[in-house]
């Protein structure tokens, strides 16, 4: 199904039907194709060096170390990757870091699949697919007085 | 019954003075007019003092009224030494004590204090001064005991409110995302390939059930139903005849004492210990024979897990294994009790926890 030029997608999940759902929904699309699949940040660090993949998919909150931490591990090794942050919810403090260290895109989980699979494509491109509040909030300084900051 | 009220002085109101409502609790007619001689007396204060002579009529008044200091004989007709303190204590925990003993009872007035009373002064010994010093500092000291409680139980809440937040995040949200990635699958496959589509209906399935049987395993943790409804021998029992179902290990219950309602908090601390306790017997234990034991005693309500499994090497609970252990701790140290584990390598282990149901003790020293 998959030509030369399809899009190659990591996917980290800890969730193991999740992991396959969004692997089987890439995998149906003609120009795109899972290399990888990861179950949490260090293996997500340890597949992403493996396979160079053109676009990884990475769940901020997995067990062992988090999606956070491996995407500020990914993005200080390989400054050209591109990564799309997922997240169970809109509104988390977290994707703000993710995409501030480098992270060019973001999208909830349970969106349309069509929404999850322009992301792939759009940062696939060198292009950033981050919903219009995000970025509005993305232009404000990274961390409001009251919030904690997370050691890294 | 046999409470009158004091005529509060009718001293020309003077706007600097403190206006405070005071519980006399005395039987002795003669006590209890020196006690409100010593009260008019006091400076800068006026005492709006109502009298009962039983600890039942306390109880009833302190019901509908509120006052600001209650001040307590131990030697009541239907109530008698340090225990009329828990008992006023149980019925209203937030109103400060000041107790009153005879001239050889000191012993007794700091007994009431380790109970939870504010402060104790000895009768026909104190002065006005001494004693609305003493009244004074009873109400600040339970302002501050209030709210340092206020403080611990905001705490409480915002953490286990994380914990459910938490689990929710992990386990309900994952599995509504898994279902939705396979009903959209089965949905964009069209049938074009049954075998498929069946394939991830049933996948969606699986998730959908497991997903539910941890939303009731997690509304179950935070507040069982049977604990409500049967009370903790209830709630015990049901425990075990679950966990027994299709296990050959032999679990056996006894009772003693006579049960009475516990505090919910004391109830479901020892809930979760006991299921605790138990689980780790099976899991971990290898017993062919655990027996659970609770004795209900007027002082407060003993649980014993007992089995006679490889027993318990301190040891080897350092480490991973070692969280339930350190989870039964802290459970019996938020309710107040006391708990015992004891066993060597293939003795078997006995876990014992004492809770106290007279509580003012340990919360009285928080201040």
């Amino acid at each position: 199904m998959s030509g030369p030029e399809s899009i190659r997608v990591l996917v980290a999940d800890d969730h193991p039907v999740v992991r396959e759902g969004l692997s089987a929904l890439i995998n149906r699309q003609p120009d795109m194709k899972v290399v990888a699949e990861a179950g949490d940040g260090s293996e997500a660090v340890e597949q992403f060096s493996l396979y160079r993949p053109d676009v990884a998919l990475i769940d901020l909150r997995m067990r062992g170390m988090d999606g956070l931490h491996a995407i500020r591990v990914i993005c200080r090794r390989f400054p050209e990757a591109r990564l799309v942050v997922l997240t169970t919810f809109e509104n988390n403090e977290d994707v703000y870091r993710a995409l501030k260290w480098g992270a060019k895109g973001h999208v909830v989980k349970g969106a349309s699949r069509e929404e999850l699979l322009e992301c792939i494509r759009t940062v696939r491109a060198g292009k950033s697919h981050i919903a219009p509040g995000v970025a509005a909030r993305l232009a404000e300084p990274l961390s409001r007085p009251g919030l904690t900051e997370r050691e890294l | 019954m046999g409470s009158h009220r004091v005529m509060p002085t009718l001293a020309i109101m003077n706007h600097d003075e403190l206006h405070f409502r005071a519980l006399a609790v005395e039987d002795n007619p003669a006590d209890a007019f020196l006690l409100n001689e010593v009260l008019v007396r006091i400076r800068d204060a006026r005492f709006e003092t109502t009298h009962v002579e039983r600890l039942e009529d306390a109880l009833a008044s302190l019901a509908v009224a509120s006052y600001d200091v209650v001040l307590l004989d131990l030697g009541l007709p239907d109530s008698h030494g340090p225990d009329t303190v828990t008992r006023l204590r149980q019925s209203q925990p937030a109103v400060p004590v000041v107790v009153l003993t005879g001239l050889d009872d000191e012993a007794v007035g700091i007994a009431a204090m380790q109970l939870g009373a504010q402060d104790y002064l000895v009768k026909g010994s104190f002065t006005p001064s001494a004693l609305g010093r003493s009244i004074r500092y009873a109400i600040e000291r339970k302002r501050a005991e209030l709210a340092v409680m206020a403080q611990l139980k905001e705490a409480a809440i915002v953490e286990e409110r994380n914990r459910i937040a938490g689990e929710i995040h992990d386990i309900l949200a994952q599995d509504f995302v898994g279902i939705l990635l396979q009903l959209e699958a089965a949905r964009e496959l069209n049938g074009s390939n049954p075998d498929e589509v069946a394939r991830c209906i049933q996948l969606a399935e699986a998730v959908a059930r497991s997903g539910l049987a941890e939303a009731r395993r997690s509304v179950w943790a935070l507040c069982p139903p049977e604990l409500d409804a049967e009370g903790l021998v209830g709630a015990v029992q049901s425990f075990l005849s679950r966990v027994a179902v299709g296990n050959p290990t032999a679990i056996g219950f006894s009772l003693r004492g006579e049960p009475y309602p516990l505090p919910s908090d004391k109830a479901l601390g020892l809930l979760r210990i006991c299921q605790e306790a138990v689980v780790n017997a099976l899991r971990h234990a290898q017993a062919s024979k655990i027996r659970v034991q609770i004795t209900y005693q007027p002082s407060g309500v003993d649980l014993c897990v007992h089995d006679n499994g490889r027993g318990f090497d301190p040891k080897a609970h350092v480490g991973g294994k070692g969280f339930g252990l350190i989870s039964m701790r802290e459970r019996a140290e938020r309710i107040g009790a006391r708990i015992e584990i004891s066993g060597e390598p293939g003795q078997g282990t006995r876990l014992t926890v004492a809770a106290r149901t007279s509580s003012g003790a340990a919360e009285g020293r928080t201040s």
